[in-house]
């Protein structure tokens, strides 16, 4: 019994990380987003650009209601449906995906996407594109979470 | 509906308070729910199961009718342009929140249901 329990308490943990960059002339420039199954939300942003470090790192513990949007946006995009094989592998531009969600695993990794050019002349166009815009709902909702937490008004 | 005093003090973030909406589903509610925590200009609840064609306006006048509304973002879906399903709503005081959460709650909104909860809870007893 407490196998089972334990089981079912692991199938449901849900975590999402979601990781785009690249080394470059500006050295190091990524972002970074990781929901963890105890509702602790992490965001970073790293650039030098134009020789000016900026490193924005955040933390922040969201509330259950929060967790299972991201479960259904998830869940919505089909992403779980997707395989990565027929994907470039990601040269200097990086992007990863890495998604538990009840008992499906995914980690995908690809080039970055430019545009919606580029996942048209791909092999797999349907499944970059469900990586293109689920990517950008994520990105979309951590960053209007961390921003409403941390961001205070200009004067 | 009783308030309890300690609603009223804004530097108390105490437990989150029951909820009274009329909700049928209420009663099953079993995510436990933790102390919410004060954002940087005020107290954030996370509106879901908005219905894809609502505007702002939807969200900021039903959310007007229980405080003012200092920060709100509707997010849209990057592919159709249509809302997401999603707001972040800001209140200065927990008061005019949880009073948010108690009334809104399980309301309609273009005949959909939505959920009204705190955005920011205290840290959780593990990683």
């Amino acid at each position: 019994m407490t196998t089972m329990s334990a089981a079912t308490a692991h199938n449901d943990e849900f975590y999402v990380r979601y990781y785009v960059g690249h080394r470059g002339q500006f050295g190091h420039e990524f972002l970074e987003l990781e929901l963890h199954p105890s509702g602790k939300l992490r965001y970073a942003n790293n650039s030098n650009y134009k020789h000016e470090k900026s490193m924005v790192r955040r933390e922040v513990f969201v509330g259950p209601a929060v967790t299972e949007e991201f479960k259904r946006i998830i869940t919505e995009s089909g992403i779980t449906q997707m395989d990565d094989k027929n994907w470039e592998e990601p040269r200097a531009r990086c992007q990863e995906l890495e998604i538990k969600i009840r008992n499906e695993h995914i980690s995908f990794t690809c080039p970055e996407i430019g545009s919606l050019v580029d996942i048209q002349k791909s092999k797999d166009p349907e499944g970059l594109k469900t990586f293109y815009f689920l990517t950008q709902d994520l990105k979309c909702l951590v960053l209007s979470l961390i921003n409403m937490h941390f961001k205070a008004r200009p004067i | 509906m009783q308030r309890s005093p300690r609603d009223d003090n804004p530097d108390n973030d105490h437990e989150a308070g029951e909820i009274r909406s009329r909700h049928p589903h209420h009663q099953q509610r079993t995510i436990p729910r933790t102390g919410a925590v004060r954002s940087v200009e005020g107290w954030v609840v996370f509106v879901t199961g908005i219905h894809e064609e609502a505007q702002e306006d939807d969200i900021s006048d039903a959310f007007s009718d229980h405080g003012t509304v200092t920060k709100m973002q509707m997010n849209v879906d990057r592919q159709t342009g249509l809302a997401k399903g999603y707001a972040l709503v800001e209140y200065a005081s927990q008061t005019e929140a949880q009073d948010a959460i108690n009334n809104l709650h399980g309301a309609k909104i273009l005949g959909k249901t939505i959920a009204v909860n705190w955005a920011f809870v205290k840290p959780t007893g593990y990683r």
